[in-house]
């Protein structure tokens, strides 16, 4: 599903260039939920966008379903995101001045489907992330955590391979927290979606079934566990080890 | 204040785009500001440096009503106490043979005599040749026509048999002489020459006589003791002296081509003082973060307003500078197109000493105004809200501004020009309201697909933005198709204007009064081919405000005007006021005189020949092309009565059969060529105000289509701030699904509701004001035309120059770097 080959990525800043990836070489399998997690600037969000193509790397390959989408021109690559991909941000990023079923149906209207098609599928999406009832709702009405559904919700509508989830939980507590964490593991496991997500929090990692370590530019580990909630006290070690 | 200089100076160069484009409207409207003003002032000042010039810096001059007087008053006058110089004068007509074969029309040449070539009354600037010698001068333009030079000789026809005279000097154009530009121009105009007066005087058989004396007054004396001196040496009875007036309004009639200049320059930098408006808003917008840490450190506001009023300063001092040269280019243009389009061709010093200041001062208190808003926003950020970024409302706009509206809506029914500035007010204030109605209307009519929607949501969110812009394009439309309603009326009604008011089908003048003699040669001519009438006129002298003005009196036989008059009211009012005429000491005055006198009708009017005073009633205001309307009918028995007799100086003839006509007219001109110093057909003078008309349309549109430009700069900085202000959005949508070309299209969209907002009410507003302004006027050649073709043009470019204008910020949104722009909030 993903190959990430040699993937190199740096940044000039004034004089010197800052090596944010170095050689990074990555593959996950499709239905696989794989959190990346690492300290602070190590190049998670950056690994992040370059998948989903909001980025372009300096050097190597990035796979994505056999098609590398680095080769794509940006017709093509936004018509491959909107088809493949669902982004999930940290702060939502909902329009201000959409109401929840517009902020959803957006992506669909820029594929110039059906209305009928559109209305039909917004209705069911809105009720699977539990957002009955807010339909006509503008984001400032709502809390963070149901603005955070309409978000997983809009990267849903397409019907994606992929989701790309950088830090979903990161402004909520941890209730409303769980509960986004939830309605993805049960996405993943019900839809047979892909996920990668990028989190500081090892409870929220504690939901995927991989976790993959970034430091320095490279994978530092990449370790698989089966059950939810196990593990977690193996990551923890690790991490404070990282970080010391 | 230094510090605020350099900050604001940093941050005008970091929003380089923003700063660039409202730097650009600002030159624009400084430049077109500077440029109406000096050419207005340029015009005026020089329509009356050439009457002086023309007059000769005479203050009063003395005439014959018989044509000539001898020459030894001339001497006696000299020689009077007070009297500073005199110049005697002599006019006469004659034809000039050159090599080039030129028909008899063309040929005309009118020689006038001159008691002294060097007077400084008649000042020439000689660029060739010595006023001493013998022969004639002529000016440069004439010369290179001619293709001749000093010392060469051409043959001039006299009634003592034809001459080979020389050329002796060339001088610069001067009102004296000026002469056709081109040798079409020469069918209508008349070649002059000037030369010494025994010489002319001797070439006519006329020794010792002379037309006219020119006066001028020495300042040290008192003027009335010199008119009394004078006076007394005119015992002569046909003699009498004039006051020499200059008012420019006898030739120079252009106050409604200023007044529209003025409108568009002055559209231009409203325009431009909106763009600066929109740009330092979303400067204050942009940076409340930046203000509220700024207060929080202990920044007064004071101090922050100064931060701003520093970038208004920079800016407007930079528009200034580079739009003054620009304008000064811009009106020397302006002007050749304005002379040139009265197929005039002149030299002309423009006029910067009241332009300069004016246009600096307004150029800083402009600005300043438009930044006053922006400057309280600065000032009233909060600090709190602002360091927890709470998202802002959009307020709607108060009741009170509809209500307002609505009322000054009904004030179009006002009469005169009320009703128009009350429906402009109006409709600034409706403006939001009349967009957001089109907005919902564009909803629900789908026509742009989803990406329209957006954009119609956009504009929604935006309101007053997008309403002052669309505003703005309206004012331009709206002006452009006033303007050219006005000219297709007067362009369509030439011919039946013309028709009204022509008093036969042509109209001559003479060089001088006729003599009994010449009247009955010319009856004799004319006899056979149709009826004629010959008139006098007289200048006569009248006050406005204490100030000194003077126009024609025409002598109107009033069993002539029943049939061909020479002025038009309408069918019913036309015969009552011939009847009236008839009576007791009553007038008529043409159109503009009846405004530059400023009374109503019923009112006296006091007119003064010399020291004599004359009352008139004034009975009526009339529409007539003798001397542009500047100019009063009375009837011949009243005029006659009052007047010293005057011989007739002009005719109207009807020739019978129209087939006849320029036949006619040429055989006449073949017989008097002497005699007649002008003759125009009815044809010829609908040619000539057509061409006029024609001239100046180019001028109107090319400060139309500047006006134009200077809306589009808006409308694009429009855009570019409300893209500015989206640039998280518009990077979420193009993350989450939408292309390149999407987005294009939606801002473009955006764009285009603008311009179709904007021609919809240019429209409206063009249509009814030009309605309104054809009523007022109602009684003038102006009706309400519809100009299709303007108004279609209207369409096409109002919505071109929005599409246009959004291509720019289009672009600059899907350059937009993803990543970045996500992390704005
Ligand atoms: N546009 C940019 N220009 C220069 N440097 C950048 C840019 N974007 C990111 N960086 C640098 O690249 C490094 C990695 O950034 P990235 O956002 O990928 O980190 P992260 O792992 O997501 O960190 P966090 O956990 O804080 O979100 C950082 O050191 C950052 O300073
Ligand atoms: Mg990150």
């Amino acid at each position: 599903m993903i190959n990430v080959r040699n993937l190199k990525k740096s940044y000039q800043i004034s004089d010197d260039r800052y090596q944010v990836l170095n050689d990074i070489n990555l593959d996950v399998s499709k239905g696989e939920f794989v959190s990346i997690m690492g300290p602070s600037g190590s190049g998670k969000s950056t690994l992040l966008n370059i998948l989903g193509g909001l980025d372009t790397p300096d050097s190597g390959e990035v796979l994505i379903n056999n098609i590398n989408i680095d080769s794509l021109n940006d017709k093509k690559k936004t018509l491959f995101r909107r088809e493949n991909i669902g982004f999930i941000f940290q702060n939502y990023q909902l329009l201000h001045n959409m109401t929840v079923e517009e902020n959803i149906s957006m992506p669909m209207h820029a594929d110039k489907i059906n209305k009928n098609i559109i209305e039909k599928q917004v209705k069911d999406i809105i009720d699977a992330v539990g957002l009955k009832g807010k339909e006509k709702n503008f984001p400032s009405q709502l809390s963070g955590g149901q603005q955070q559904r309409v978000s997983i919700a809009r990267a849903l509508i397409m019907n994606p391979v992929l989701i790309l989830a950088d830090e979903p939980t990161g402004n909520l507590d941890r209730k409303t927290g769980t509960e986004v964490l939830k309605l993805l593991s049960n996405l993943h496991r019900n839809n047979h979606l892909t996920i990668l997500m990028v989190t500081h929090d090892i409870y929220a990692a504690s939901y995927s079934d991989r976790i993959i370590l970034l430091k320095d530019g490279h994978v530092e580990m990449d370790v698989k566990h089966e059950k939810e909630g196990e593990n977690v006290d193996l990551i923890t070690n690790i991490l404070e080890k990282l970080n010391s | 204040m230094l510090i605020s200089l350099r900050i604001s100076l940093r941050n005008l160069i970091r929003k380089k785009y923003r700063t660039l484009f409202t730097l650009l409207a600002m030159v624009i409207g400084i430049a077109s500001m500077f440029a109406v003003i000096s050419t207005v002032e340029t015009a005026k000042k020089m329509t009356e440096d050439r009457l002086k010039l023309y007059l000769g810096n005479a203050d009063y001059s003395i005439l014959s009503t018989n044509g000539t007087f001898s020459e030894v008053y001339l001497d006696k006058i000299f020689h009077t106490e007070g009297v500073d110089h005199a110049l005697g004068l002599m006019h006469r007509r004659s034809q000039v043979e050159l090599k080039e074969e030129r028909s008899k029309l063309q040929s005309r040449l009118r020689i006038t005599g001159l008691s002294s070539l060097d007077s400084n009354m008649l000042h020439f600037n000689v660029l060739k040749g010595n006023l001493n010698e013998e022969g004639i001068i002529i000016p440069k333009e004439t010369a290179e026509l001619w293709k001749v030079n000093i010392g060469d000789t051409v043959m001039i026809h006299f009634p003592s048999g034809k001459k080979n005279i020389k050329i002796i000097a060339i001088v610069q154009n001067t009102p004296l002489l000026e002469g056709p530009n081109d040798w079409q121009e020469a069918d209508n105009k008349i070649w002059r020459a000037a030369a010494s007066l025994s010489l002319v005087q001797k070439w006519y058989m006329e020794e010792h006589r002379i037309d006219e004396v020119r006066i001028k007054y020495d300042q040290n004396f008192q003027a009335s003791h010199i008119t009394n001196e004078i006076e007394k040496e005119l015992l002569e009875k046909d003699l009498y002296l004039q006051k020499v007036i200059l008012d420019e309004k006898q030739t120079n009639q252009l106050d409604d081509l200023y007044f529209m200049l003025y409108a568009v320059g002055g559209l231009a930098m409203l325009i431009s003082a909106f763009i600066l408006y929109n740009t330092l808003y979303v400067n204050v917008m942009e940076r409340r973060n930046e203000i509220a840490i700024m207060k929080t450190i202990g920044y007064t506001t004071q101090q922050i307003k100064q931060l701003f009023l520093s970038e208004v300063l920079i800016l407007s001092v930079l528009g200034i500078v580079i739009g003054i040269p620009i304008g000064s280019i811009l009106s020397k243009f302006l002007q050749q197109s304005l002379f040139s389009s009265f197929q005039e061709n002149l030299t002309f010093q423009m006029q910067y000493a009241y332009t300069l200041p004016t246009v600096v001062t307004l150029g800083i208190l402009i600005p300043l105004i438009a930044a006053l808003l922006p400057l309280k926003f600065a000032s009233k950020v909060d600090i709190i809200s602002n360091l927890k970024n709470t998202p802002k409302e959009s307020k709607s706009n108060p009741k009170w501004r509809l209500a307002i509206g609505l009322v000054l809506l009904v004030g179009a029914f006002l009469p005169n020009g009320i009703g128009i500035i009350c429906i402009f007010i109006a409709i600034f204030f409706l403006a939001p309201y009349i967009t957001q109605l089109l907005l919902n209307i564009l909803t629900h009519l789908k026509l742009l697909g989803y990406e329209g929607k957006v954009a119609v949501n956009n504009s929604k969110r935006t309101l007053n933005r997008s309403a002052s812009m669309s505003l703005i394009l309206a004012f331009v439309i709206c002006l452009g198709l006033l303007v050219s309603s006005i000219f297709s009326s007067i362009e369509k009604n030439i011919d039946k204007d013309l028709s009204k008011s022509f008093g036969g089908n042509i109209q001559l003048s003479f060089e001088a009064p006729l003599s009994d003699i010449k009247m009955e040669s010319i009856k004799k001519a004319i006899n056979g081919y149709g009826e004629f009438n010959l008139y006098p006129e007289k200048i006569v002298g009248w006050e406005r405000n204490n100030e000194p003005r003077q126009f024609t009196i025409i002598s109107a036989d009033t069993n002539w005007y029943k049939k061909y008059p020479l002025f038009y009211k309408d069918e019913q009012s036309n015969s009552s006021i011939l009847n009236q005429l008839e009576k007791e000491n009553n007038i008529v005055l043409g159109e503009y005189a009846f405004r530059e006198w400023g009374g109503k009708i019923g009112e006296n009017i006091t007119v003064f020949d010399n020291n004599k005073k004359y009352q008139f009633k004034v009975i009526g205001k009339v529409t007539t092309t003798q001397h542009s309307g500047y100019t009063a009918f009375v009837s011949k028995k009243i005029f006659d009565q009052n007047f010293k007799v005057i011989k007739p100086t002009k005719g109207l003839i009807n020739v019978r059969d129209p087939e006849e006509e320029q036949q006619f007219k040429n055989s006449l001109v073949d017989k008097f060529s002497n005699e007649i110093s002008d003759i125009q057909s009815i044809k010829e003078e609908a040619k000539k105000q057509q061409d006029t008309l024609s001239g100046i349309k180019p001028l109107f549109n090319i400060l139309i289509i500047i006006a134009i430009l200077v809306a589009g700069i808006g409308i694009l900085n429009s855009l570019v701030i409300s893209i500015l202000d989206r640039l998280r959005e518009i990077g979420v949508m193009r993350a989450v699904a939408f292309t390149n070309y999407q987005i294009h299209k939606m801002i473009i969209i955006e764009g285009v509701i603008i311009g179709i907002i904007g021609v919809f009410i240019g429209i409206v507003l063009g249509l009814v004001t030009s309605y309104l302004n054809a009523q007022t006027i109602s009684d003038s050649q102006i009706d309400f035309v519809l100009p299709i073709d303007t108004l279609i043009m209207s369409v096409f470019s109002g919505i071109f120059i929005s599409i246009l204008a959004a291509f720019m910020p289009a672009y600059k949104a899907t350059k937009i770097k993803l990543i970045d722009s996500l992390k704005q909030e």
